[in-house]
């Protein structure tokens, strides 16, 4: 089932046009990459599917029903979670407020429990710094807070940018097989990634931006082989 | 938003042999205390110890820590920037006059005791859906704005409403309202005071305010957490103006006497300083800042008469030099982001 599909979405700031009109879609249960170089228009794509930014053409369709007019904050409830680019935990809150305040939308105590424990058994690291204030975590802590709390919003589309920023190759590792895990157990993953090489290896399929168009698409296993990818951002 | 390393909230208190004060400990001692006290005043038992002038700067106190701990739910948690604090104050302390004089004087036919307080309740009650009402369209109207804007927003709310009542003759315009009848005593507002502090403590400590210290620190990730920051802003300023205007009240039927200027810009940078002097999302700071401010104002006023009677207006220069020097060498105020323990959660809680 589709269960989130774009369609010739135009998006502009101010006079400058950042997306020429795209289309893409996410079956269930898939993780698909979006690549491209800087400026492309990667984090611009999420964060119009998010609704935190207003289209200027096409619509978008999230399990075949137009989300163009629904506020940002009610698409959480919805099931669309966005950890956006540089992670944006609350620095000034504990890692359990920081939890907490992403259950905001839950009101069922028992599905509560569940996302808690859900997310420990992912990110232990983060049920031992509980008490700790978000902002003095480590940058792969905080990306794993960052997931966290996403999780506990309980999402069934998770919009990632850019997860491995600042990471180190370990971290990042540790970040991609934690996602490849929360995928297992179903969620579907619209990743935005510089480090395409990583993002091609756990992805289903991939997407390629360029200036705002989309070049290419295809299985991700393909792409990674295709020449092009290969010369603009893998390497050879 | 503080640039000092914060102590963790976790480290279990040092255990020491004191047995650990409470927050209900610390309402029940003011409130078995503010009775007595109150009553030896109005008796004149030791004249020389329990002046009523000291009891009347108690009494100042408490209605400023409603002020102060009310603009810090807007300044202070929800990081916002507001400046027009005194206009909600304005509404309280106004509908609270005319309730008291024009609507319930019938009231004073009842026994005296219970008549005095009936008034005040519904008055205060009033005064506070009043402001509360307000508030709601003020929060409407910011909608989205943020920063200068909600400043220079908030600015302009309080100078029509000063401006307003100036023109409405029925309230006695620039004169002011005259006639008041004395509703208030130190222990109305020392009852008013615990309740706002308890009110505020349980609202910042509860989802709600988890939610106003994440506009606060990144409003577009708390969206993404299902926030409606609109929602969350148009409650926090209703329910500031609503205590901004229970102190309006008290403040109306304390002095017995109220002019429009006694709301203007003027009061809001008052209410500020103290803020700031206290330190920011920190309920201790506001009470600390109040005391501080209060005592010091008082302290200049007869240093400086002492000299010169007319040398007491000068205060008021000082007390914009505080604010400047607040900035320049400590931007946490007094206390920083830090609660006395008394005033913390519990832990587990």
């Amino acid at each position: 089932m589709t269960l989130l599909r774009v369609e010739n979405l135009a998006v502009s700031y101010g006079a400058i046009k950042a997306l020429h009109g795209i289309d893409l879609t996410i079956e269930e249960g898939e993780i698909v990459s979006l690549l491209g170089a800087n400026g492309a228009g990667k984090s611009t794509t999420l964060r119009a599917i998010s609704r935190m930014l207003p289209l200027q053409g096409g619509d978008i369709f999230y399990r075949d029903q137009s989300i163009k007019h629904i506020p940002a904050h009610t698409l959480v409830a919805m099931g669309i979670g966005h950890v956006p680019e540089g992670r944006g935990i609350f620095p000034n809150l504990t890692v359990q407020e920081n939890l907490a305040l992403a259950a905001w939308t839950q009101k069922n105590k028992q599905r509560l429990a569940a996302s808690y424990e859900k997310v420990f058994a992912l990110f232990p690291r983060l049920a031992e710094r509980l008490p700790q204030l978000g902002g003095t975590l480590s940058g792969g802590e905080q990306q794993m807070l960052a997931v966290g709390r996403a999780l506990m919003t309980d999402c069934k589309l998770m919009l990632l940018d850019e997860p491995s920023m600042g990471l180190s190759p370990l971290l990042v590792k540790e970040v991609f097989r934690a996602l490849q895990a929360i995928n297992a157990q179903g969620m579907t993953i619209l990743l935005v990634e510089q480090n395409a090489h990583m993002a091609l290896k756990i992805a289903h399929r991939g997407y390629v931006l360029e200036n705002g168009r989309m070049v290419l698409e295809g299985p991700a296993a393909e792409l990674a082989k295709d020449p092009r990818v290969k010369e603009a951002y893998l390497g050879t | 938003m503080s640039t000092q390393p914060q102590p963790e909230p976790t480290t279990p208190p040092p255990e020491s042999g004191l047995p650990k004060v409470r927050f209900w400990m610390v309402c029940a001692l003011i409130l078995a205390l503010a009775l007595p006290l109150q009553l030896s005043v109005d008796a004149g038992l030791f004249p020389d110890v329990l002046n009523p002038y000291y009891l009347h700067l108690l009494t100042i106190i408490g209605m400023n820590i409603i002020l102060v701990a009310s603009l810090n739910l807007l300044n202070g948690y929800l990081g916002e920037f507001a400046l027009g604090h005194a206009g909600f104050m304005a509404v309280g302390a106004y509908t609270a006059a005319l309730l008291a004089t024009k609507v319930l004087p019938g009231a004073a036919a009842l026994p005296p005791v219970i008549g005095t307080i009936g008034i005040l309740v519904v008055s205060l009650g009033g005064a506070m859906l009043a402001s509360a009402g307000v508030g709601y369209l003020i929060g409407l109207v910011t909608f989205k704005t943020v920063g200068d804007y909600l400043a220079i927003i908030t600015l302009g709310f309080n100078m029509i409403i000063v401006n307003a009542i100036q023109n409405i003759e029925f309230v006695g315009g620039p004169r002011g309202f005259t006639g008041i009848p004395k509703n208030t005593n130190f222990v109305a507002v020392a009852v008013c005071a615990l309740l706002t502090i308890a009110v505020l403590r349980n609202l910042i400590q509860s989802s709600f305010g988890r939610v106003w210290v994440s506009i606060r620190e990144n409003a577009i990730a708390a969206e993404l957490m299902g926030v409606s920051i609109a929602r969350a802003k148009n409650w926090a300023f209703t329910i500031a103006a609503a205590f901004a205007g229970l102190a309006g009240g008290l403040w109306a039927q304390n002095q017995q006497f109220i002019t429009p200027r006694s709301f203007d810009y003027i009061k809001t940078t008052e209410i500020l300083v103290m803020l700031y002097l206290g330190g920011m999302a920190s309920l201790s700071g506001s009470i600390l800042g109040v005391v501080a401010y209060t005592l010091l104002m008082e302290l200049l006023r007869n240093l400086l008469s002492a000299f010169a009677p007319q040398l007491a207006e000068w205060r008021m220069l000082i007390s914009p030099l505080i604010l400047i020097i607040i900035m320049l060498t400590r931007q946490t105020g007094l206390l920083g982001n830090r609660e006395w323990r008394w005033l913390r959660p519990r832990p587990g809680a």
